[in-house]
Order: C-alpha cells, then sequence, then structure tokens
C-alpha cells in the first residue's frame, strides 16, 4: 500500500515536515523520527510500549495519544488531528481504510486520510457494539490495574477485590467494590482514627475507568451517589501526583508504573508522573514480581488484567502485496516481530501471553467512525 | 407421531378459540369464580419474601393454566414436545432433574409469566476479568426464549425463535461470555472468510432472515436487528439459579401486536412456545464453529465438544452447539390478536382514565360482537376527559372513565360552566383497581419482593428529598445534593433511612443499591389517591411542611411554599451559568400560578410534578452541556409502560458523557443512557396500577394506613402494613364517601378501616346524556349493561375482567344498574329545536376568546350542531369504524384545544421547573 520509492525520495521533505509538525514541544514526545512503512496511533495506555516495540521492529511508527494537535504519517499525505485514545485510534484506522471513499477524520468536519495508517492501538478489547469483522483486535500483551494511594498513608495495601454477593452484608467488608460503591468511607489509620476514603478514578472516556469500573462490577450508573469522584474530570489515567491525602486511592496500570519506574533505563522517553504512590495487592497477589535478574516484571497472575492490542484490517491479513505481508509478518502470530520482541514488551511493564499472542482468530470488531 | 401432535394442537387451540358455547361459559363461569379464588391466594403470594431458592408457593399471576414440565420423563400436557434425552449425552447428569413451571399458559397477551425453575445447580461466576471472558453468568444458568414454529420436534424449530437481539450486546453488561448473545459461532461471523452455514430467523410470515452479519456501504449489519433488537426482543440472556438449586424470574411474553414478527395470537399461531434452555458445564461444539471462548493459559486453546467444567460460550439456537438439545418446550397459548370489528359498524369514542386500559381491550373484542359497535378508547387524565364529557363538539366523546365526576369548579371557562349546568350525565361504576408503588429489587440473595412504604416515607421519594433523587455528578464531588438538609445528605442509599429500617427490618440490607423512580408524566385521578393517601397522614403532612422526621430529615426545599425562610438553597452557577466556587443563595420554593406561595398539603395534586431544579455536572470539563431531573429520571408515558420499564429495570436516564460519540447536530460527545440496571443489582420504583403491575410481574409494596407513627421508638412489631389484594381492596370499599356528587363515591384514603387498601379506587363510565343521541345512548347502555355484568368475571377470555381488577361488589353493581336505568329512561329535557346559530355563535366565540387557534376553532363550532337539537334528532350516529378519515375540518374546534391540552400536560412539568430560571 505504501510507496517505497516514494519514501525514499521523500527523507528530506519528512526531516522538515517532521520539524514543523513536532514544533517547541516536540522533545518530550516520541514520534516516529522519519516516516515509516506502518503507522499507528490511539491508546496512551500502549503507547509507551509500542514505542518502545518499535526500536526493534522499525517498520513500526508509532504515534503517541498526546503531542502536536495534529501528525502527518506519510510523505505527502494528509496532516489531521491526533488521534487521542483507542476508540479514536480505531476511528482514524476505519477512517484509513476508507472502504467508502467518503470516510473522513474526524468523522465529522475532518479530511480524508485514506491510507495514512496501518493499525491502531487498543487497550480495550473489541466493543460489542459494532459487531463485525472488518477490524481485528491482535493481542500482544497484558496489562493489569490495580489501586494507587499514597506511600505516606497508612491505607490498607492488602484490599479484596469484593463482590455483588456482599452488598447486603453488614457491616460492610474492606474491599475495593465496597470503597467505590461507598459502602466503605473510612479505614482506620495507625492510632486508630478514622481516616476518610476519597475513591478517585480518572477522567471519563478513559479506558482506565470503564475497566477499573467492570473489574469491580459497577456501571456509571452505581457509583453516582457515592464518594467516588474523577475531580471535576480532571483526573489523569496514568498519573499519581493527584493522589494527594492519606485517604485517596486511584486504580493505577501496573504497566505504566513499571515502565515509569524503568523510564531511565527505556530506549525511548517515558515520562515518570507517578508522584508518591505505593501499589496495594489485591486478594494477597502481588501487582509486581522480581525477575531473577533483579528487576521487576507484571504478575500475570493479578486478579484484575487485560489484554491489550494492535488492530489492524481484517483482509490486509490475507493480502499478498509487500505491504500487507510486511504487516501480517510484524503482527500476525506468535512468531511476528511484535511478539519476538518480548524484552521490551517486558520492560515496558507488560506481561507477555505465550502463544496467544498474534492470535488473528478470536477478537473482532466492525469499523467504526 | 408428529401427526397425532397436531391434532392435540388443533383441539386446544380449537377450544381456546371458541371459549363461548353457552354450555361451556356457564362450564367456565363456575370455573372462574373457583379460579377467582385462587388468584386471591395468588395475589397474596406476591408479597411473600421470596429467597432465591425457593419456588413461590403460587406464582404471582398464577392462573389455573398453569404449567410444569420435566426435562426428562416428562408426563405433563406438552411431553410429546419435549426432545428425546440421551442418557449418554454430555449434559444428561447435570439437567435431568430440571422442572420448569410456567405461571400461565393460555390467554396470554402482552404480559410477564412467571417462570420457575427447580433440580437444577447454582450459577457459577466467572467473576476475574480476563480477555473479555468475565461473566457472572458461566456455568449453571437458564436462557429463555420465544418460538412460533408449528412443530417444536422440526429440525428446523431453532429458526423460528426470537434470539440474536442482544447481538451488539447492550443491556447484556458482564452476564454471559459474548457469543451466546448471537446466532451463530465465529467462524460464521466472519464475513472476511465467508461459510455456508447460517442460523436464519424465519418470521411468521415466511421471511428468513440471515443470522450472520452482513457488509452494507462497509458496515457490517445484521438483518435480524430490523426485526428485533435489545429495545424490543423478550431472549432471557441468563437467569440465575440459587443455592439449592431452583430459581424464577419473569418472562415478557409478545404476541404480534408487539412482536408481528413472531406473530403470536393471529390466526395462524395462536399457540407459540416458550422454550427454557439449561446451560450447564460442558463444552457444546467444537471450537468457533460454536463458540471462541478459549483457555486462559497458554496454549489457550480452543474447547472441545463435550469438554466438562468449563465457562459456557455460544448461542443457544446454533445448530453447532448441543445447547438447543437440551431445551424444555412450553406451549402457549395466545389471545387471539386479530379481532376486529364489523367495518361499517357504528364507532363509540370512549376516552379517560388509564386505569380502565386492560379492561378496554379484553372487553372491546366482546363488545363489538355483541353491541355491534367499535369502541375506540384512548386514554387521557381524568380531568381532561370531564372536560372533553361536557364539551358539545361533534366529535367530543358521550362517555368517559374517570375516578371523579364533573365538578363545575374545576371547569375553566365560563362556557363549559355554561355547558355543564345544561348537560345531565350519569356516571355507572365500572371497574374497581387500584394504585399501587410498584418495585423490582434484586440482590445478591435473589429477588425482594417484600417492602413498606409509609406515607412519609413515600412523600420522601415523591419530593425528590434524598440524594440519589436529584442530579447528581461524580465530577462535581463535595457540591452534590448540598441543598438537602444535612440528615438527608447522608443518605446515599435507601436503606440507610432509619425509617426505610424501622419500616422494613428483616430484609432493608438488601436495597443496597440506589433506585431509579419511573414516574407516570400524565395527570390522572389514580395518582391524586397517592397524594390523598399521603396527605391523610399527619407525619407526612407534617415532612411535607418543612418539619423534621425523628431522625432530623427535612423535605426537599424546592416543594415548600416560595417564601418560607427554609425554602433557599445554595446555588453554584452564575447568570451566564458558570460553575462558582462559592455558593449564592437562591430563593425556590412553589407558587400559584397568581404568584402567591404554595403548600404542597393544601390540595392533593394529580401529578407528579419534578421542582427540583439541580443542574448537574456544575463544573464542565468536556461536557458542553448539563442535565435536569428530568433527563437523570424521565417519566413514563403511562402507568402500563412505566411498569413494563419497571420490569426491564430502564430508567432511560442520559446522565453519562460520552466524549467519543456524536451529537444530533454533528458536534463531539453526548449525553448517554446509562442503560438498563445490570441483573441482581437492580432497584427501580414506580407509581402504577394493580393490573399494570401484574401484567408486567413487578412486586408491589405493602403500605401503612394513614395515621401509623413511626418514630425511633417504633419497634418493627408496631407496623402494621397492608399488601395489595383483592380482600384489602375489597375492604376498603367501606371507606367510599361520596364526591361532589353523591351517587358516585371515592374511597376516601383517611376512612379505610384496618385491613384496607388506601389507594383502592372506584372508575366511573360518565355518560352524557344530553350529548348523546337516542342510538348512542342505547349502545352506551347496551355496553355497560355488559361490562358491569358478565364482564366483571375474572379471567383470560376475551370479555372477562383481567388479574389486578376486582370485580364490582354487589352495592356497586345495584348503583350500575340504576345508573344505566337512568341512561335507558332518559328524555331530552327540550325536544323543542332552539335557534341553532343564535345560540351557539355567541357562546362559541366567547369560550374560545383567549384561544390562539381562534380561526380554526370558530369553523369547528360552527359545524358542530347544538346540543339540544342533536338530542333531539335522535338519529344513529353517523361515526362509523372508517370515520378516522374524516376531514378534519369537520371535526370541532375542541379537537385541536385537546391537543394543545394534551401537550400542554406532558410539557408542564418542565413549564413549571423552568420558571423564572432558563
Amino acid at each position: 500500500m505504501l510507496n517505497k520509492t516514494k519514501l525514499r525520495l521523500g527523507v528530506v521533505a519528512a526531516a522538515a515536515a517532521a520539524t514543523l509538525a513536532f514544533g517547541a514541544a516536540a522533545p518530550a514526545y516520541a514520534d516516529p523520527i522519519g516516516f515509516k512503512p506502518l503507522n499507528g496511533a490511539g491508546s496512551d495506555t500502549t503507547q509507551d510500549v509500542v514505542d518502545g516495540v518499535a526500536t526493534v521492529v522499525t517498520s513500526i511508527g508509532s504515534w503517541d495519544a498526546i503531542g502536536s494537535a495534529t501528525i502527518q504519517t506519510t510523505s505527502g499525505g494528509a496532516t489531521f488531528n491526533r488521534p487521542n485514545g483507542s476508540t479514536q485510534g480505531v476511528q482514524a484506522l476505519s477512517a484509513s481504510i476508507n472502504n467508502t471513499g467518503t470516510r473522513t477524520f474526524p468523522a465529522s468536519g475532518g479530511v480524508s486520510i485514506t491510507g495514512q495508517l496501518d493499525f491502531a492501538r487498543s487497550s480495550s478489547a473489541p466493543s460489542g457494539s459494532f459487531v463485525g469483522t472488518d477490524l481485528t483486535f491482535v493481542p500482544f500483551a497484558r496489562d493489569a490495574v490495580t489501586y494507587a494511594v499514597s506511600q505516606a498513608s497508612d491505607f490498607p495495601r492488602d484490599i479484596a477485590l469484593g463482590s455483588a454477593s456482599q452488598d447486603a452484608v453488614s457491616p460492610a467488608p474492606f474491599t475495593l467494590r465496597n470503597i467505590y460503591r461507598g459502602a466503605v468511607t473510612t479505614y482506620a489509620d495507625g492510632d486508630f482514627n478514622a481516616v476518610t476514603i476519597r475513591p478517585i478514578i480518572p477522567q471519563s472516556g478513559s479506558g482506565t475507568r470503564s475497566f477499573w469500573l467492570s473489574a469491580l462490577g459497577l456501571t456509571e450508573a452505581t457509583i453516582v451517589g457515592t464518594p467516588t469522584t474523577d475531580i471535576g474530570n480532571t483526573a489523569q489515567e496514568h498519573t499519581g501526583t493527584y493522589i494527594k491525602n492519606a485517604g485517596d486511592i486511584a486504580p493505577f496500570s501496573i504497566a505504566q508504573y513499571i515502565a515509569q519506574g524503568n523510564h531511565g533505563a527505556l530506549p525511548t522517553n517515558v515520562i515518570e508522573r507517578r508522584g508518591n504512590i505505593a501499589l496495594g495487592n489485591v486478594d494477597t497477589v502481588k501487582p509486581i514480581l522480581l525477575t531473577a535478574g533483579g528487576g521487576v516484571e507484571l504478575n500475570t497472575a493479578f486478579p484484575i488484567n487485560r489484554l491489550v492490542f494492535n488492530v489492524v484490517q481484517t483482509s490486509r491479513l490475507a493480502g499478498t502485496s509487500t505491504a500487507d505481508t510486511l504487516l501480517r509478518n510484524t503482527f500476525s502470530g506468535t512468531t511476528s516481530s511484535v511478539c519476538a520482541a518480548s524484552a521490551q514488551i517486558k520492560q515496558f511493564g507488560f506481561g507477555t501471553i505465550g502463544s496467544l499472542c498474534g492470535n488473528t482468530t478470536t477478537y473482532k470488531q466492525a469499523f467504526r467512525y | 407421531m408428529p401427526q397425532l401432535r397436531r391434532v392435540t394442537h388443533n383441539v386446544l387451540s380449537v377450544m381456546l378459540s371458541h371459549p363461548k358455547s353457552p354450555a361451556q361459559r356457564r362450564v367456565k363461569r363456575v370455573v372462574t369464580a373457583v379460579s377467582g379464588a385462587l388468584v386471591t391466594l395468588a395475589v397474596m403470594g406476591l408479597v411473600v419474601i421470596v429467597p432465591v431458592d425457593s419456588t413461590p408457593a403460587v406464582a404471582a399471576t398464577s392462573t389455573n393454566s398453569e404449567l410444569t414440565v420435566a426435562w426428562d420423563g416428562d408426563v405433563s400436557l406438552a411431553k410429546d414436545f419435549q426432545p428425546e434425552r440421551n442418557p449418554s449425552s454430555s449434559g444428561y447428569a447435570e439437567f435431568n432433574d430440571i422442572k420448569v413451571s410456567v405461571s400461565q399458559t393460555q390467554g396470554i397477551v402482552d404480559q410477564t409469566v412467571r417462570v420457575s425453575v427447580t433440580g437444577f445447580s447454582p450459577t457459577i461466576s466467572a467473576t476475574q476479568s480476563r480477555d473479555g471472558v468475565a461473566a457472572d453468568s458461566a456455568k449453571n444458568y437458564i436462557q429463555a426464549m420465544q418460538c412460533w414454529g408449528d412443530d417444536p420436534n422440526a429440525v428446523d424449530f431453532n429458526e423460528t425463535c426470537q434470539w440474536g437481539g442482544r447481538v451488539d450486546g447492550t443491556g447484556v453488561g458482564d452476564s454471559v461470555i459474548a457469543d451466546n448473545l448471537g446466532r451463530v459461532g465465529p467462524l460464521d461471523n466472519d464475513f472476511a472468510k465467508p461459510t455456508t452455514h447460517d442460523v436464519p430467523f424465519r418470521t411468521a410470515n415466511g421471511r428468513e432472515v440471515s443470522g450472520k452479519p452482513r457488509l452494507v456501504d462497509g458496515l457490517a449489519q445484521y438483518d435480524m436487528l430490523n426485526y428485533f433488537s435489545s429495545s424490543s426482543t423478550n431472549e432471557v440472556s441468563a437467569a440465575r439459579i440459587g443455592t439449592k438449586g431452583s430459581g424464577y424470574f419473569e418472562f415478557e411474553t409478545q404476541s404480534s401486536a408487539s412482536a408481528p414478527q413472531l406473530g403470536c395470537g393471529s390466526a395462524k399461531h395462536l399457540r407459540c412456545w416458550l422454550v427454557v434452555v439449561p446451560r450447564g458445564t460442558h463444552f457444546g461444539g467444537n471450537g468457533d464453529e460454536c463458540s471462541g471462548v478459549r483457555a486462559n493459559q497458554d496454549p489457550y486453546d480452543l474447547f472441545k465438544k463435550g469438554q466438562a467444567n468449563v465457562i459456557q460460550g455460544g448461542s443457544p439456537v446454533n445448530d453447532q452447539c448441543d445447547y438447543f438439545d437440551n431445551r424444555i418446550v412450553v406451549p402457549l397459548d395466545f389471545m387471539p390478536t386479530g379481532v376486529t370489528c364489523a367495518i361499517g359498524s357504528t364507532e363509540t369514542r370512549v376516552v379517560g382514565s388509564q386505569l380502565m386500559t386492560a379492561a378496554m381491550s379484553s372487553w372491546q373484542p366482546s363488545l363489538c360482537s355483541s353491541v355491534k359497535s367499535t369502541f375506540s378508547f384512548s386514554t387521557n387524565s381524568d380531568v381532561l376527559a370531564r372536560a372533553q364529557l361536557i364539551d358539545t363538539g361533534l366529535s367530543s366523546p358521550n362517555i368517559a372513565y374517570s375516578g371523579n365526576p364533573v365538578a363545575a369548579g374545576e371547569l375553566s371557562t365560563e362556557n363549559q360552566r355554561t355547558n355543564f349546568a345544561k348537560t345531565t350525565l350519569s356516571y355507572v361504576p365500572v371497574g374497581v383497581s387500584s394504585m399501587v408503588i410498584g418495585f423490582v429489587a434484586e440482590s445478591a440473595s435473589g429477588r425482594q419482593e417484600s417492602l413498606v412504604f409509609s406515607p412519609r416515607l413515600m412523600a420522601k421519594y415523591l419530593t425528590q428529598s434524598y440524594p440519589f433523587l436529584v442530579p447528581q455528578s461524580i465530577s462535581s464531588q463535595g457540591r452534590n445534593a448540598t441543598h438537602l438538609g444535612a440528615a438527608n445528605q447522608k443518605y446515599t442509599k435507601p436503606f440507610q433511612d432509619p425509617e426505610f429500617q424501622v419500616l422494613n427490618p428483616t430484609n432493608y440490607l438488601q436495597f443496597q443499591y440506589v433506585p431509579a423512580l419511573v414516574l407516570p408524566g400524565s395527570k390522572s385521578d389514580g395518582i391524586r389517591q397517592v397524594w390523598r393517601w399521603i396527605l391523610a397522614d399527619a407525619d407526612a403532612r407534617a415532612f411535607l411542611s418543612g418539619a423534621e422526621d425523628p431522625w432530623g430529615m427535612t423535605v426537599n426545599p424546592y416543594y415548600l411554599p416560595k417564601g418560607t425562610a427554609a425554602a433557599t438553597i445554595p446555588w453554584y452557577l452564575s447568570e451566564s451559568r458558570d460553575y462558582l466556587e462559592t455558593a449564592v443563595t437562591r430563593a425556590v420554593g412553589l407558587s400559584n400560578l397568581d404568584g402567591t406561595p404554595r403548600k404542597l398539603v393544601d390540595s392533593p395534586p394529580d401529578d407528579f410534578s419534578k421542582y427540583d431544579q439541580t443542574l448537574m455536572p456544575l463544573k464542565l470539563a468536556t461536557e458542553r452541556s448539563r442535565f435536569d431531573s428530568i433527563q437523570f429520571a424521565p417519566y413514563s408515558e403511562t402507568f402500563l409502560a412505566g411498569a413494563r420499564q419497571t420490569f426491564r429495570a430502564d430508567s432511560r436516564a442520559k446522565t453519562m458523557w460520552d466524549p467519543n460519540s456524536i451529537n444530533a447536530v454533528g458536534e463531539k460527545g453526548d449525553w448517554k443512557a446509562t442503560g438498563a440496571q445490570v441483573p441482581g443489582q437492580r432497584f427501580m420504583i414506580t407509581v402504577t396500577d394493580s393490573v399494570s403491575a401484574q401484567r408486567w410481574g413487578i412486586s408491589t409494596a405493602s403500605l401503612t394506613a394513614p395515621g401509623t407513627t413511626v418514630t425511633a421508638k417504633t419497634v418493627p412489631a408496631d407496623v402494621k402494613s397492608i399488601t395489595m389484594t383483592p380482600e384489602s381492596m375489597s375492604k376498603a370499599l367501606a371507606a367510599l364517601t361520596a364526591t361532589s356528587l353523591d351517587s358516585v363515591k371515592q374511597v376516601d384514603p383517611s376512612k379505610v378501616v384496618a385491613g384496607g387498601w388506601p389507594m383502592t379506587m372506584v372508575t366511573y363510565a360518565g355518560v352524557n346524556l344530553t350529548k348523546a343521541p337516542v342510538a348512542a345512548r342505547k349502545t352506551i347502555s347496551a355496553m355497560l349493561k355488559q361490562v358491569t355484568t358478565t364482564g366483571q368475571i375474572l379471567g383470560t377470555a376475551p370479555g372477562e375482567l383481567p388479574t389486578g381488577y376486582l370485580p364490582l361488589t354487589d352495592e356497586l353493581k345495584t348503583q350500575a344498574v340504576a345508573a344505566i336505568a337512568t341512561i335507558d329512561s332518559f328524555v331530552p329535557v327540550t325536544k323543542t329545536p332552539a335557534p341553532k346559530p343564535a345560540a351557539a355563535s355567541p357562546v362559541a366565540p366567547k369560550a374560545i376568546a383567549q384561544d390562539p387557534f381562534e380561526a380554526a376553532a370558530d369553523s369547528g363550532a360552527a359545524a358542530a350542531a347544538d346540543p339540544a337539537v342533536v338530542a333531539g334528532v335522535d338519529e344513529l350516529s353517523t361515526a362509523r369504524t372508517n370515520a378516522s378519515s374524516t376531514d378534519p375540518l369537520l371535526l370541532s374546534g375542541l379537537v385541536i384545544a385537546l391537543v394543545i391540552g394534551l401537550a400542554g400536560l406532558l410539557i408542564a412539568p418542565v413549564l413549571l421547573r423552568g420558571r423564572g430560571f432558563f
């Protein structure tokens, strides 16, 4: 699909365009340097790990979720709004495939971006609301989510997940579910003083928010009227700096925690924004395990976990063009170059998933605009 | 064998569709009398606490057509419809003790029937959120659907089943693995690699609709969703089984009126089927031809057919899985839906109280054959029906159902009062039913069927006095419900109110979930009866007037009279509606139209206006607008609709901001519905009538009589509550008290004797004798004679009285006979032709002087004949069954006025709310 000749010819132009596109704030973000054959955008949960994988799988150009307002992914291609988040990534990929010839990104008032993206990063599984098989979600790693509290607090560090079957138990057991549905509102600190809990969830629309609620068996409707807050919709996911009080608790991606901790040693730029948080155990399971080499890695047995995906067009997985073959070799199957980059996946805090990596038969969804 | 079955089928349906030979009718009456007693028991059974593990002794709507079918070795009427069981099949040992009981299998309409299951194993959840396979019901659960196929043993019977409407996952949450929801397995779903296998849905009209998705304009589409979807299907994705291996659920049966694709109740398909598919612990197919579920550890293998102890993936109707082989098939004999009156028969327009909806739909088909007239019934508010009754417009009705007589005091124009003075009206009692507080509450311990309300507790709900009843947002933490009293703010869940605990001492902890309160948006005498019950109680009156309850809770300030010191709130929005960090004090409260302060306790309202003007979220981040009380808790259209919404646990609230969706005008981000409540974590409350509550299988709360004191010192034993039963409704009739007319009596909730249901209502047919021509009077008289006699026999056949009504007592029947006699013997006061243009013209314009639609109304009024003249003409009514095609210009101006009136009614709460604010 991509024209290699054009690519080579455009090297000089590419450098110029990149400078323009990234602007003054560019150094903080790890957008691709130069044009790549396989471009993707979307989730901020997986942006760092895919950036990391891209250091060894050089065909990948992974565009961050946040940065300059617009991006240009191919030489001479359209300049379009930077997709931010899993949903927008999938929307942009659908627009890029442009099966009707009329799709734009954004869908309303956007520009045609046909052929500008080859994959999307998604931290959530296919949405049941878009039934179909146009897109294949290819899993490549596992993320897990636990809760973060202030390091300086006496907040319990091992909390049960809880279940609906305990809802009518009085007094309410000290579980994550009961904390977020407002049935448990305090804990006792070292002096046996009751500390009021402030359960925090990330901003609306974020993957961590919906994932956390579903893990606790709660819905948006069931947390209304509880002390649960998104701090005026300002709590940013993967950021720990808003956890300031002894009673604060918030969900936190374990992979992000590890990656941010490794930021000095990582091949790409990862911003350490954890603040002074400590991660807790759930049902006595540790979120992080020591590795033989002295490092840490995500505990794939952690009870609250999810697969993360790269999304591609289903029909291209069977295509015969050079570009399609490259796409397939990069993402499809356990021997794909992404799945082979297990060292990078672990370094960025994610768990590897063995033979499920590169699966192209299970997770499907229709185009989304 | 199939031949034999078909014969049985025919005999049964013949008996159903022709139950009315004279001999049969006599027999049937005896049976009905007996079943009346059974129904009594059944209704009482409703309020007994039913732990999920026990099947209720008598199901809620138990009838003499209850049927129990055994999974193996069935001997019931349905034995020939069950598939053959194979003892060597993988599921045999799990299923062979299962028995399924269905509370009603004949005379089925759009309603619910209770399905009870025993002899199964407890449902097992897969609670861990792994790879999208988290499911509340992962093993041992029940699925149910409605099918129309003639032969339930046919190989393609599964193609006639309504399943797949939830294929998009809407409203299912995590209750089952997603690939249960479609019709085919993942292999056949993949149109990138087309397969030949399909599980189509066949409609009753013979159309075949693929169960596979199709590419349309580049988008995947399921054609079956054009026939049924998550908002309309009645398929039960998963019903859970309790720890003792039993459980029950309400199944929504759909007639051809609401589901034409099934055609149930049409002449060809009087019999349809409830198909129950048990899901055990064995896998039903080979890999992704059945389900894409796979092991959650390396090497992540797909499951194989017969594999033991695995999560249940795959569709129950897919023949690539073996789940459908384990089905239990229960016949459902529908009430014929196609009955229409002969074309060209006269049409009698009936308007008024919603309380008569169910009775009228049962009576109508019978009336059109016996009385030879089509009775078209349109519901509206009682007060509007009364105004229409005395109106003299040509198409205004001669008969209107209402709980009260026309009273000069409620007529708004001089013209109406003049008309009223010249009009002779007769009131015939036609129905006894009651208002109820309906609810559906499910907790981890199963469905809760017992809940007690005192008048004050209900007043707290109707005045939005709990934090969970006013708009709230988690983005506005610390600013939510700050206008409520300090005590109120502590009650974030219903059970936290000590009054709730005193009233519900044994099970209050089960009410953990924030209730969605679904209130009818129309006006009604029934709603007034609810308020009369509340206002008859001194404690409730004190609370509504601003006094604290014994625990310090106070009424929402928006419901206090304007100008009261307490009627002020902290307000966090500026004039331009920007968020203010520091609140300003804002005066709120109720006022009359003339601006004077209005006390809620002065007169019982006939609506449930939501006066709270809270807007959320206060601080807009990505949101572009705020939601109010109505968007937070939308009104239901009717009592029946509210009951159905409660059954489906869908509040329709739109309070979730979705930044990724595009709104109607193409902007990014929109408020989205939060969807139906999750099974097992439900709490819905509605105000509806006894008949609608029965029909939709929702529980009815018990009430305390006005004057029952509830304080901190009240011991639970002192709280005597009343349950809604035919007996308690009957007892309440002792408190019938004259309204503005001695002949029209209504139950006075303050005078109801111990054990009487205080919200019992008698509905009267008001007949305008002056206006109705003699032929119309004859038709009306014949109709009323039938509905007050044979129409009062409880039963499910056409012409009988649906469950939930109390048959007229002897006293009311006597009154009916007398009132009908006055209709028969009515002689118009004046037969002298009045100088009609002279009489009509000066009056009509006066009546509509303030009406901006004067021109249209005037032409209508001119076309209308003077009532005195019409009365003297005594000709057959000119209206015919096809009268709807009548030139609109011929219709009275009143019709236009009515439409405006209705619209005004619907938007009234909004208007009231918005006063001086938007």
